[in-house]
């Protein structure tokens, strides 16, 4: 059994500022088997495969292959030593043709200069056959659709004679037939002795392809069994099953009225498709599904820094158009954005100026000059109400933890005075305790009657704070739930509804 | 837990104009070192030989040769120039002879062309 | 903030903790991070022993007029780059509004006069020429911000073309009213003295009005940058743009008026460099925003974006003024000032990336 052993991976542990990512993790994986790993959002699967191929540096832990310790620094040496990986967003050169991608970086040449095109052709139809695929090598990638792409690079990862490939979530972008198809080929490359690592949030696939599944929750590792021992019920228990004591503060809000309507919202460069519901006063509705079923999008919609290419917004029985992020803070809209770095903190700036960026109207006097006084006043004043931790109001919010950057930003758009926040993975990267303070100042928020509407990927939060849930699927509501009665299972079966 | 938090170990993601920039630190000393060497060696050589060319254009006379001087050192004049029907009145630093070049005050301060000033013979 | 010896007194305690290897480390990082400042204090003493009359208040008057001259230009420059982006049309711009200013300011009597036109000079035609040319540049400024804004092209892909655009314009200009390319000078002495007549004197040497001027310009663009609404958008729009779209802030208007102000003072920078240079050319200005740009990016305007201060581009600008000031007086060819230039502002961006590379 133990020379069976292809790929092992002992006690990873990696740490990013404020959040333990992977605890002492371990995963074996035999030789012609697949080993499915699963796990919520945010459970540290992407971030273990990452240490593998040495995106990350590990902190701790050993990697093993075939026996020998390895610690590979790039995707490319990984796959040179026969660990491949087929990636959810495909990282091809578009404008080359089949073949050279296939063979980029070793192409072969005639006497060490010229390319042998000749041969590059032969070997990869020789590829293709084995695979069962048909794709012409001289096509070029762009015109491709991406299922035929996502083959292209099973022949690359194949054609380098690996022995682990790992599959991340393969089958999102595919047809049943597509999926057939990879499915055969996987069931091929387990027979010649592959062992393979699958990623995916479909049950019904794991359960039909892998033959061991290990459970991941929170980076930490829960449970590796045989696939044939696990019914479906079984795998969510293991996914979701944490207990929900003490992790949120009570409930105090009271809905009131209904205040904001959002009806038939269709995106216009996004997949969302008549999206309505309606929010009341002082309510907390959650926004749950899976990733890419369109919660950001409804939010960034809401707020008009995505372009609708229908529906309304009603506020309070007015209509409000929200074309773009200015109107829509004038409406007393809010946006706390899902990815806090890219578009929520001003990196080199300071705390003050990241506080008092969207509330600049306030500090104005004689109609141009902005009050130093007046900014220092606000910032200490979100500084203390949210406790935030900051050796001053001049440190660079770079320099902050996560839970303390998003609170920063939080006090930013308290500071425009907003009727209905959009908070869009509020304690998304941030640890338990400033979670527990984020909760809180949601609560606080509601119970002074604003609106809000929360996306998350946690489930137990959603359920923990909101009074209402709206499940979205593939783009659109697929249906709305209390969150005092309904359980995570009831809300995963309604986001797998339009997958 | 999905974001790429900044690790001690891991290159910083630079930004901005420099955002597709993938370069080590040591790639980069390399490049500041040899800026600084190019530097250096071009002022060694340049100081064996020091000062400014002052060109003289005499507009149709006859030619008189550029020379070198050192900074703030006041004009030496050459020979002037000679042409069939007219007068020489001068030096000047434009093309129209409108700005007269002042020997007894201007200095040198930079690499200069002077212009010969005519008047015709009447 | 704590102040700044106790703030030394601590680092050097830090510095002794550190074993052999990291101190060691440390003395190159900090050699490698002021390696310009390094460099630019050898060739002060150099200069100084070779030539003592460097250290005279007269090299000093010598020294502000010439920063004068070059900040305004900077100035316009560094909230470019504070955007991430460049201006690569400046040096253009200003030999435009150069000519222009030369040719509104003529001498009434002057032979070769382009426009006879014109007023005779008096302190108001003067005043209205200054807001003229300014308007041009911020017009052609404008432009610029509207392509980089709207289109999301480039700066540097947007202002290289206007750049050429810019420099036709002044070829065709030069060559109206039977100019045939012909300097533009007999520029009026009222002009001559509202820009660069003598002020005081330091050490011998004039000090000219227009250092005033550029003292004022700076005290506007500190207020520009770091007490209007417009100045704390610039920031964030550099810092970064996503975020300060969601944040509420108007991208497009804020980057256009960046350029717009760059534009503007490229154009005060015209009306200045017509009476410095006596007469105005086709190529006056020309490579103008590379010693501004080397001014910025060494005074730490950054190119990652949103960062930079008034006072680091007037540190630069001296810095740079000062390295060229000191070898001019040691007789460097002017053809080696070209590739000395180009070293340094090569080494500045290095500079720049190192430090945030290494940061911890």
């Amino acid at each position: 059994m133990q020379q069976d052993v292809l790929l092992k991976m002992k006690d990873i542990t990696k740490t990013f500022p404020g959040v333990r990512a992977l605890d002492h993790v371990s995963l074996e994986l035999q030789k012609g088997t697949v080993h499915a790993l699963m796990g919520e959002n945010g459970a540290g699967k992407s971030t273990l495969m990452k240490c593998l191929f040495g995106i990350y540096n590990k902190d701790d832990g050993h990697i093993y292959l075939e026996g020998k310790e390895v610690n590979f620094k790039s995707s490319k040496e990984a796959l040179e030593n026969g660990v491949a990986m087929v990636h959810q967003e495909l990282n091809q050169a578009l404008k080359r043709s089949v073949m050279d991608n296939i063979w980029l970086g070793r192409y072969p040449t005639i006497g060490g200069i010229a390319v042998n095109e000749r041969k590059m052709y032969k070997d990869t139809m020789a590829v293709f056959d084995e695979l069962d695929i048909h794709v012409d090598p001289h096509r070029i990638m762009s015109t491709m659709p991406v299922s035929q792409r996502q083959m292209v690079e099973i022949a690359k990862a194949v054609s380098y004679n690996s022995k682990v490939i790992v599959f991340d979530e393969p089958t999102s972008s595919l047809t049943e037939e597509e999926v057939e198809h990879l499915f055969r080929i996987i069931n091929m490359l387990r027979d010649r002795g592959v062992g393979i690592i699958y990623i995916s949030h479909k049950m019904a696939e794991i359960k039909r392809i892998s033959d061991y599944i290990t459970v991941m929750r929170d980076g930490q590792w829960v449970a590796t069994r045989p696939a044939a021992e696990l019914e479906m019920n079984d795998i969510i228990r293991l996914m979701v099953g944490r207990e929900l004591t003490n992790q949120f503060p009570p409930k105090t809000n009271q809905p009131g009225e209904v205040y904001l309507k959002v009806d038939g919202i269709t995106g216009m460069y996004n997949q969302l498709r008549d999206v309505s519901f309606e929010a009341r006063r002082g309510e907390i509705v959650g926004l749950a599904g899976l990733d890419s079923s369109g919660r950001t999008e409804t939010l960034e919609s809401i707020f008009g820094v995505r372009t609708r290419k229908n529906g309304s917004i009603t506020l309070d029985g007015r209509p409000c158009l929200n074309r773009s992020a200015q109107e829509s803070i004038k409406n007393g809209f809010a946006l706390l954005t899902e990815e806090r770095r890219a578009t929520g903190i001003f990196g080199v700036l300071n705390i003050r100026d990241n506080t008092v960026i969207s509330s600049l109207k306030r500090h104005k006097r004689f109609g141009i000059y902005l009050s130093e006084k007046s900014q220092r006043e606000d910032t200490q004043r979100y500084i203390d109400a949210m406790r935030t931790k900051t050796p001053s109001q001049e440190t660079k919010i770079r320099s902050l933890s996560g839970g303390n950057q998003q609170k920063v930003i939080i006090g930013r758009w308290l500071l425009t005075d907003p009727e209905v926040l959009l908070l869009d993975e509020p304690t998304r990267g941030i640890d338990v305790g400033a979670k527990y303070e984020i909760y809180q100042l949601i609560l606080d928020l509601a119970n002074k009657g604003k609106t809000v509407l929360m996306v998350s990927s946690e489930m137990p939060e959603l359920l923990g704070i909101c009074d209402r849930i709206v499940v979205m699927s593939g783009g659109r509501v697929a249906g709305e739930v209390d969150a005092r009665s309904t359980t995570q299972e009831e809300i995963m079966t309604l986001a797998a509804k339009y997958v | 837990m999905d974001e790429t938090p900044q690790s001690r170990e891991q290159p910083r993601q630079l930004r901005g104009l420099y955002s597709h920039v993938k370069i080590s630190v040591r790639a980069l000393d390399t490049i500041i070192i040899a800026c600084v060497a190019v530097i250096v060696i071009l002022l060694v050589i340049d100081l064996q030989n020091p000062g400014f060319t002052i060109t003289f254009d005499s507009k149709g006379g006859t030619d008189i040769p550029c020379h070198n001087q050192m900074y703030g050192e006041l004009l030496e004049l050459p020979e002037p120039p000679t042409r069939e029907g007219y007068t020489f009145t001068g030096w000047y630093r434009d093309y129209a002879c409108d700005d007269l070049w002042s020997v007894q005050e201007d200095t040198i301060t930079q690499d200069i062309t002077l212009y010969a000033g005519w008047h015709p013979n009447s | 903030m704590a102040n700044p010896i106790t703030t030394l007194r601590n680092s050097a305690e830090e510095f002794k903790q550190l074993d052999a290897k990291d101190k060691k480390r440390t003395i190159t990082d900090s050699i490698l991070n002021n390696a310009l400042y390094i460099l630019m204090l050898i060739f002060v003493i150099y200069t100084a022993i070779e030539r003592p009359n460097f250290l005279s208040l007269g090299s000093l008057a010598n020294l502000i007029t010439q920063v004068a001259a070059y900040l305004p230009l900077a100035l316009g420059i560094g909230g470019c780059i504070v955007l991430t982006g460049t201006d690569l049309s400046a040096g253009r711009v200003v030999g435009f509004t150069a000519a222009l200013a030369g040719v509104f300011l003529q001498k009434a009597d002057f032979a070769n006069k382009m426009f006879s036109f014109l007023p005779t000079v008096n302190i108001w035609w003067i005043l209205a020429t200054m807001l003229i040319v300014i308007a041009i540049g911020a017009v052609i400024g404008l432009v610029n911000g509207f392509f980089v804004a709207k289109f999301s092209l480039h700066p540097f892909i947007v202002t290289l073309s206007t750049q050429l655009i810019t420099y036709g314009i002044i070829l065709w200009f030069f060559s109206l009213n039977g100019n045939n390319g012909q300097p533009i000078s007999g520029l009026s002495a009222e002009y001559k003295d509202f820009v660069g007549g003598t002020m005081f004197r330091l050490g011998g040497v004039a000090v000219p009005w227009y250092v005033l001027y550029a003292i004022l310009l700076t005290g506007l663009m500190w207020f520009i940058w770091n007490k209007t609404t417009f100045g704390k958008n610039m920031f964030a729009v550099g810092s970064n743009a996503e975020a300060a779209k969601v944040s509420g802030v108007n991208v497009f208007w804020t980057t256009v008026l960046v350029h717009t102000l760059a534009g503007a003072m490229y154009g005060y920078s015209g009306f200045i460099e017509g009476v410095r240079s006596g007469s105005v050319a086709a190529n006056t200005g020309l490579n103008a925003e590379c010693d501004a740009i080397a001014a910025c990016v060494i005074g730490g305007v950054s190119f990652v974006g949103g960062t930079g201060k008034i006072s680091g581009i007037i540190m630069g600008v001296c810095v740079l003024r000062l390295i060229f000031v000191a070898l001019t007086m040691l007789g460097v060819d002017s053809s080696s000032l070209y590739i000395i230039k180009g070293a340094i502002i090569l080494c500045a961006c290095a500079l720049d990336m190192r430090k945030y590379l290494v940061k911890k």
